[in-house]
């Protein structure tokens, strides 16, 4: 069983998944990551009766997102596997948010804000029955990504709801209306989808050494 | 009971295991890397706790020969530092705790220097004085017992490490270089010039670096020989003005309070020229001196592990919501104590 | 340049006037980089920003804490870049938690990060006076902000009326 934590943006997320979603708490908006995270994870084991020694993995959002988030995650996570002796799946973010969409034919471009104007974004196409990386996760103003917007194109996290007014301005009649919210998952539940994948391949990730993926290049002066 | 402690609050990531207030291991690992100006460098990271805590809490419990589950609590700094390095201590703690359902106590880790030296084999015995004295703070404070503190003064501008530091930048000794003016400052000549010992002569019992530091700056700017010729004298009469600047009013605290002996901690504690005066002038009004080894001196988890130990036995506990307080100050524990 | 102030400081409490009335410019958001040699009067300046602003506790220099947080109306963060070395320092004491609200922030050794961020709405330079070892020359030059030159003339105006 793979216990999921998502606190790489506003919302703090745990999920449990064995072959499918057994069950999930998301806080909206909270924030607070530190302060809520254990609590969130104990409710929802105690919630569907599950003992510490049910869970084989522990999976993590790793950025790029909230520096302070991405790092309260990944060190929840690194002290539960410590102390538990799991091994550690980190998922990407940008990655994660694609699998929150439900699949389609097309293009996904995933977002997560950054600093002022600027986001990270990721592309992804849908092939056969997942969605595949098209690009590296990178940091932009929103104004350059005119350069890579295609048609037909989901734009889907907290990097476009940030900046919703100017992407749909920017990418005015190119982009594909999101599905209903009800059909899109959280992000804790898609980590712990990928992470069930990833565990599989035998892809897991250093508990000592990983850190989380700030991808973060800063504007250089009079560049 | 046995003692998991955490220190993340700046530049050391630090794990320590103790039973029953006894040392098991200790283990820091401070962030300073070699670098290509002559000096180390500090890679202040939050990332660097991160990536270093698993390994030194890891590391602690194989020196200890403690198994993980044998823990009984989880003591960890809560503050002050810096948020982000506190954060990935108090995050790991609380998985910690949550994972092997054992308590988790927060620390204040000035609190932590100032029972440095109860490890030690001869511990202060309260009502003492402590004077904790590092780069990041310059503290003097009335031990009435534990739990009971009273902020008796503390610096105006810069810290007492501080003032070190950047009078080695001064003198082209790299950064950080506090340790290094000890060393030159044998070789010089005392006699070469007067610095003003802040505070002296003065009220209260408050300390002010920023004078000196502007002194000496002033001093390199008109004399041209300063540095070349003269860079040990200067180095000798600086350290003198900034012992004197400590020495003043700590002994004046003693004096007007009721305490058995001083307590000197901090990174600064490990200079010896203030360590004679100091214990000079405490033992001259028959009180004891004490000041813990080096290694305690500076930032550990040992002392954090001593305090959430003793805590733990008053039957305090903090729950899973436990936050970072980078600017936690030590009156609020007097509050605490006295309440 | 044009915009550039220069006053000079006759000492410690005159530098603390100085501040006072600058920040009355003041407004939330906005990142200040304060730069000069070591004792050039940087923490002076802050400390006479932080008391005009309402905070009447402790000001003291953040080396090696590298921040502290006056609560004042608008919350002021008090940083020192002076230990920094590197971007990936620059990324560890969480510069832009610092940036993404609502603060003012007054950034000692800002120039040591001017590589990686040039975002400053004001620059304030502080120079040592051969003369005497207690007057400063301080520079306020304008960055990003749009300028109002009716407000910094009261300014500078101001700053000249002190005496």
């Amino acid at each position: 069983m793979i216990l999921a934590i998502d606190t790489s943006g506003t919302d703090c997320g745990a999920a449990l998944w064995e072959d499918s979603l057994i069950d999930s708490i998301i806080i909206a908006g909270a924030l607070r990551h530190n302060e809520v995270l254990l609590k969130l994870i104990d409710r929802v084991l105690y919630n569907n009766e599950v003992k510490p020694s049910d869970i084989s993995v522990v999976a993590v959002s790793s950025g790029p997102g909230s520096f302070t988030g991405l790092r309260v995650g990944m060190a929840v996570a690194k002290g539960l596997c410590l102390s538990w002796s799991l091994p550690l799946v980190a998922v990407p973010t940008l990655e994660g948010l694609a699998n929150c969409v439900p699949f389609s034919a097309g293009n996904a471009m995933t977002l997560m804000p950054a600093r002022a104007t600027e986001v990270y974004w990721a592309l992804f196409h849908a092939e056969k029955s997942e969605w595949v990386s098209k690009s590296s996760d990178t940091v932009s103003d929103i104004a350059d990504l005119a350069k890579v917007c295609q048609r037909d194109l989901f734009l889907y996290g907290e990097g476009y709801t940030k900046h919703q007014d100017v992407l749909d301005r920017l990418f005015l009649n190119r982009r594909v209306t999101l599905p209903e919210t009800e059909s899109l998952l959280p992000l804790a539940v898609a980590t712990a989808k990928l992470a069930a994948d990833r565990f599989l391949k035998g892809q897991i990730d250093d508990v000592m050494n990983s850190e989380p993926n700030y991808c973060y290049s800063f504007p250089r002066k009079d560049s | 009971m046995i003692v998991l402690g955490i220190e993340t609050s700046c530049d050391e990531t630090a794990a320590a295991i103790l039973q029953d207030g006894a040392v098991l291991s200790s283990i820091v690992s401070t962030h300073w890397l070699h670098s290509k100006y002559g000096g180390v460098v500090p890679e202040l990271a939050s990332r660097a706790h991160l990536n270093l805590l698993p390994m030194i809490i890891t590391q602690a419990l194989d020196e200890s020969e403690i198994d993980f589950d044998k823990i009984d609590a989880v003591a960890v700094t809560k503050g002050p530092g810096l948020i982000g390095a506190l954060l990935v201590g108090i995050s790991i703690a609380k998985a910690i705790a949550y994972a092997k359902n054992i308590p988790l106590i927060g620390v204040n880790h000035l609190e932590g220097h100032l029972w440095s030296a109860a490890l030690e084999g001869n511990p202060p015995r309260p009502p003492f004085l402590a004077l904790l004295v590092s780069g990041g703070h310059t503290l003097l404070v009335g031990v009435q017992a534990f739990g009971q503190y009273e902020l008796i003064g503390q610096t105006r501008d810069d810290a007492a490490g501080e003032a070190f530091d950047k009078v080695a930048v001064l003198c082209g000794l790299g950064y950080p270089g506090g340790a290094e003016v000890e060393k030159l400052a044998a070789f010089g000549n005392m006699k070469y010039h007067q610095f003003p010992v802040s505070m002296r002569g003065q009220a209260g019992f408050d300390f002010s670096f920023s004078g000196l530091k502007t002194a000496v700056s002033n001093f390199i700017r008109r004399t041209p020989d300063a540095l070349d010729n003269h860079r040990n004298d200067l180095l000798v009469c600086f350290q003198h003005a900034a012992i004197e600047s400590l020495v003043h009013p700590t002994c004046r605290a003693f004096d007007e309070g009721d305490y058995n002996g001083l307590v000197l901690s901090g990174g600064v504690a490990a200079n010896n020229q203030l360590r004679q005066r100091l214990s000079g002038e405490i033992e001259k009004r028959d009180g004891t001196f004490h000041s813990p080894e080096p290694n305690m001196c500076t930032d550990n988890a040992t002392m954090i592990a001593w305090v959430g130990w003793q805590r733990l036995l008053n039957g305090e506990r903090d729950d899973l919501s436990l936050c970072g307080r980078p600017d936690l100050p030590l009156t609020e524990i007097l509050e605490k104590g006295r309440r | 340049m044009s915009n550039t102030i220069i006053v000079k400081s006759r000492g410690i409490e005159h530098t603390g006037e100085i501040a006072g009335i600058f920040a009355e410019i003041l407004k939330p958001g906005d990142a200040i980089s304060l730069e000069g040699e070591l004792g050039a009067g940087k923490t002076v300046f802050v400390k006479g920003i932080v008391r005009s602003l309402g905070y009447h506790g402790h000001v003291t220099s953040p080396t090696f804490i590298l921040a502290h947080e006056y609560k004042t109306e608008t919350p002021i963060f008090h940083l020192d870049c002076f230990r920094l070395r590197n971007e990936k320092d620059f990324l560890s004491i969480g510069f832009d938690d610092y940036l993404s609200g609502n603060n003012i922030l007054l950034v000692e050794w800002g120039n040591v990060i001017s590589e990686y961020f040039d975002g400053w709405a004001w620059k304030v330079k502080f120079y040592f006076n051969q003369e005497d070892d207690n007057s400063r020359t301080i520079e306020f030059i304008p960055c990003n902000i749009p300028i109002d030159n009716e407000e910094i003339v009261r300014m500078r105006q101001a700053m000249i009326n002190l005496k």
